[in-house]
């Protein structure tokens, strides 16, 4: 069972504290250096089914300036599946990083040489 | 409300309205801090987001479509049950050569309907498109129904057989209304015939042309379909978020139903088609205009 990479960084931005919507969109944005800036709509499909799923929680509601706030927070199981999503993905990380050191000349390199020689 | 928070919750009406419901007021919130200050309109790109997001949501929850099938599927065995009834009625009544076979098959017809009803396999849709087929042929080849009767028909049979198992009541009382309604036609007609009550003359005369004929039987047949399809409309309104998966389901045999020759809904026959063509698609707008701002009135109505 592998998490969606978005799934996986709402849980990662709950994990230390409750957020409400637009803290979590921040922090997402945060983590990842501005790499994944998820549309507010995507966002929401992801909490929805975190949600559903039993991941995350409503942790409380408030209105900030006239506007509606609902905070979310990591449910036990939600924790859980973080922890085991996160070993999953170092495990896979190193391993891949062993295997390219291991690899032996690029065999991109080798498709060329031969792609040239058969076209010679 | 500023304008961009008016445009962000006119989008927000992608979404079914239970999901409205939860997080309207939160995702406006959510997207009126994501933009920045002095935005007038949303982003293209939040924009097709909520839009996609909106629909996917409504593509998940199946139960629409679910409850909209459920109510067509009922409605489609009443008509089919009445029709079989009133073919039964008329083939004891003059059996002309056909006619049997033809209320042969209608009797299947019922059968594959009921069966429809019940079961949830999927194996029915096969004898259901072959039961109307062999109806389609007999019914053009003895010159028994009309054409038209026979697409709506059609269009009935396989959302009866497509459509998933009713709930116990709508299985009861689909056919047996249905076969009520058809012996009722069927019976009052024939009677008509023989003179014992003369619906075609005195002053309850509905119609001067009305007399025994396979066409009334026909138009009598559409109309009771188009009533079965507003009763379903009307039902759904009690659940405002099945109101548009059972219009969509309706809107196609309404407009078959008046298309095809003869536009058996429209007894003027002398109406050239270009006008039925015109009318057909009035019809359609306006169901599903009432379909989607149903809601939103409603909506409004509980707000207040």
């Amino acid at each position: 069972m592998s998490v969606p990479t978005l799934s996986f960084l709402v849980l990662t931005a709950l994990a230390e504290q409750p957020r409400h919507g637009y803290s979590v969109l921040q922090e997402v944005e945060a983590m990842t250096s501005g790499q994944i800036k998820p549309a507010v709509a995507t966002l929401y499909r992801t909490l929805d089914r975190l949600a559903s799923d039993g991941l995350v929680e409503e942790a409380g509601t408030e209105v900030v300036d006239g506007r509606f706030r609902r905070t979310y927070r990591l449910t036990e199981s939600g924790a859980d599946a973080l922890a085991i999503e996160a070993a999953v993905r170092t495990s896979t990380a190193r391993l891949a990083t062993k295997r390219l050191q291991k690899a032996s000349p690029k065999p991109s390199k080798n498709f060329n040489d031969g792609l040239a020689g058969g076209l010679a | 409300m500023t304008g961009i928070e008016m445009a962000y919750r006119v989008l927000l009406r992608a979404y079914p309205p239970p999901h409205r419901a939860q997080y309207e007021d939160e995702m406006v919130a959510v997207l009126l801090d994501a933009s920045e200050a002095g935005r007038r309109r949303p982003r293209a790109r939040e924009a097709a987001a909520i839009v996609r997001a909106g629909l996917a949501v409504r593509l998940e929850s199946r139960s629409e479509l679910h409850h909209g099938f459920r109510l067509a599927g009922a409605g489609a065995v009443s008509v089919v049950c009445a029709m079989a009834a009133i073919a039964l009625v008329l083939a004891v009544q003059q059996p002309i050569a056909g006619s049997w076979v033809a209320a042969a098959l209608w009797v299947l017809a019922i059968g594959v309907a009921l069966y429809g009803a019940w079961a949830r396999s999927r194996f029915r849709v096969v004898p259901a498109a072959t039961m109307t087929l062999l109806m389609m042929v007999t019914g053009a080849s003895t010159g028994g129904f009309r054409r038209s009767v026979l697409v709506v028909a059609a269009a009935f049979l396989i959302i009866a057989a497509l459509g998933p198992r009713s709930e116990r009541s709508l299985r009861l009382l689909a056919p047996g209304l249905g076969l009520a309604a058809g012996t009722a036609i069927g019976v009052v007609n024939v009677m008509d015939l023989n003179n014992f009550f003369p619906l075609s003359a005195g002053p309850w005369a509905v119609n001067a042309q009305w007399q025994y004929s396979a066409e009334m039987v026909s138009s009598l047949l559409v109309r009771t379909s188009v009533v079965m399809l507003a009763a379903g409309l009307l039902l759904t309104m009690r659940r405002v978020r099945y109101l548009v998966a059972t219009a969509t389901l309706a809107v196609p045999v309404f407009v078959f139903g008046m298309f095809v020759p003869g536009g058996l809904l429209w007894q003027f026959a002398d109406m050239p088609a270009s006008n039925q063509a015109t009318v057909a698609a009035v019809v359609a707008a306006l169901v599903l205009g009432v379909a989607v701002l149903t809601p939103l009135r409603m909506e409004r109505r509980a707000a207040q």
